[in-house]
């Protein structure tokens, strides 16, 4: 696992390196906006490692060596969870940082924000890595846009009456963040089962 | 110990089907796999690996079913060289050895850069901008670091230079100097394989034509050249294949069927692979 981490960590260093100076101009700027552009950038990572694989055709060599299917799957995901981990760290020591500066009182809902903003990029994240693994970077992203086509869909017919729901219900924020939470990492845990379902069927 | 036993294996795509491969590699020996392109070569060296599903037949490799779990520690001692280095291509060699440190429980890195030294790779140069004979090198001395026991090569020596093609199969038969190393080896340049080979393997459209002992090949078959007049009288038992012409035939026959009576000239492993796949040429 170590060494697959290592090897996207040498394909991306460039990436990387630029992606660092964005996220920290980015975290500066205040408001959530650019903070949640940073996090869902990040957790596109793995499929730009994904399509570097590709191009390389590094997956014919790494089934000769001693990976487990699931440590190659799991290394792309865990590869964009310390990304947006990264980015999120980054954002809320800007945070802090901007408050102090600005001698202004720090308001805790913005870190409340930003573990959301991390919830999204991880569930995008789960969303889009295993149709990359069933159908390769280039179709993936195809099957990736239809289906967040009908997460859209879906969710314009439901989200009237579910915002009709909760504006007549009381729910506070913790209860929402941990829903949230849960709602991610069960979403994550059966993408990356599917993801590792779907790369033992190679042909 | 057998390094590698298949039984009955098969393996059928749209318009490919390999089918019941049986072959046994014993421990300390190289055995050639010698095909034409699209035979079935790479798809049996990816079966071997379990890098593909089959759809029949069983594979042990160093004792292992390579189906078990047990199969990835096993891979530990199985250095793969493919047709092409497939190394991410903005890598250098010195980031390739640190990854390979990480991959590999028996990764000697003296060993890593003994071998870049000896190939004159340079540690910091991107992948991408090798040449193909620096990629192969690069791939081969990955395979050679981590104490392996057995090596599987598929077209490891094709877009070398002929003197570091020979510097490598000395390698390889270096390599197994000790008894518990084996290798096997696919390749087009068949006398790359007449020369370091103990066995070989000919799969023909996706069929294993022989397995034998290099040495009992080269005893068992012989070329005659004749006229057709005198062809007749060759049994037809015999003869394994032939090209006609109008200056007379030349074939490949067995040699017990014909010593004695008929004058047969030594042949070579690409004269037999030839007469064999390509059967009665007219």
């Amino acid at each position: 696992m170590k060494a697959l981490l290592l090897k996207d960590f040498y394909t991306l260093i460039k990436q990387i390196k630029i992606y660092i100076v964005m996220i920290i101009v980015f975290a500066c700027i205040p408001g959530n906006s650019i903070a949640a552009i940073a996090m869902v950038y990040a957790a596109m990572l793995p499929i730009t490692a994904l399509a570097y694989d590709e191009r390389s055709k590094w997956d014919s060599l790494a089934l000769m060596m001693p990976y487990s299917d699931r440590s190659i799957v799991l290394s792309k995901y865990i590869l964009g969870y310390i990304a947006v981990a990264a980015a999120f760290l980054i954002s809320i020591v800007a945070q802090i940082a901007i408050t102090l500066i600005k001698n202004t009182a720090f308001e805790p809902e913005g870190i409340v924000s930003l573990i959301l903003i991390a919830c999204i990029a991880t569930v995008v994240q789960a969303v889009n890595l295993p149709s990359m693994f069933k159908f390769g970077v280039e179709k993936g992203r195809l099957a990736f846009f239809v289906l967040v086509g009908i997460i859209t869909g879906v969710g314009m017919v439901i989200g009237d009456r579910l915002a009709g729901f909760l504006s007549t219900s009381y729910i506070n924020i913790i209860t929402a963040m941990l829903v949230t939470v849960i709602f991610t990492l069960a979403i994550n845990l059966i993408s990356i089962a599917l993801s590792t379902r779907i790369y033992k069927k190679r042909v | 110990m057998n390094a590698i036993e298949i039984k009955n294996l098969s393996k059928s795509y749209p318009g490919f089907d390999l089918r019941d491969i049986n072959l046994v590699l014993p421990a300390g020996s190289i055995m050639g796999l010698v095909g034409e392109n699209g035979a079935g070569k790479s798809t049996t060296l990816k079966l071997i690996m379990n890098a593909i599903s089959r759809d029949s037949g069983s594979v042990q490799v160093l004792g292992v079913n390579n189906r078990s779990n047990e199969f990835n520690v096993v891979k530990e001692d199985i250095g793969v060289v493919l047709d092409e280095a497939y190394f991410p291509e903005v890598l250098t060699p010195k980031n390739v050895g640190k990854v390979m440190k990480n991959t590999y429980r028996n990764w000697d890195e003296a060993c890593y850069y003994n071998f870049l030294d000896r190939f004159k790779l340079p540690e910091t140069k991107a992948f991408k901008d090798f040449s193909r004979g620096m990629k192969m090198k690069l791939a081969i001395a990955v395979a050679m670091s981590h104490s392996p026991k057995l090596l599987i090569l598929d077209e490891a020596t094709s877009g070398l230079d002929p003197i570091v093609r020979d510097e490598i199969l000395d390698i390889f038969n270096d390599f197994t100097r000790d008894e518990t190393h084996s290798v096997l080896i696919s390749s087009h340049i068949v006398s790359d394989l007449e020369k370091i080979c103990d066995y070989i393997a000919f799969i023909h459209n996706g069929r294993l034509l022989f397995c034998e002992e290099k040495d009992k090949l080269l005893e068992e078959y012989a070329i005659i050249k004749m006229s057709k007049a005198d062809f007749e009288k060759i049994p037809e038992e015999a003869v394994r294949g032939k090209k006609v012409s109008k200056y007379g035939v030349e074939a490949l026959v067995l040699k017990s069927a014909v010593s004695g009576v008929f004058s047969t000239e030594y042949t070579t492993l690409e004269d037999i692979i030839l007469f064999l796949a390509k059967g009665d040429k007219k």
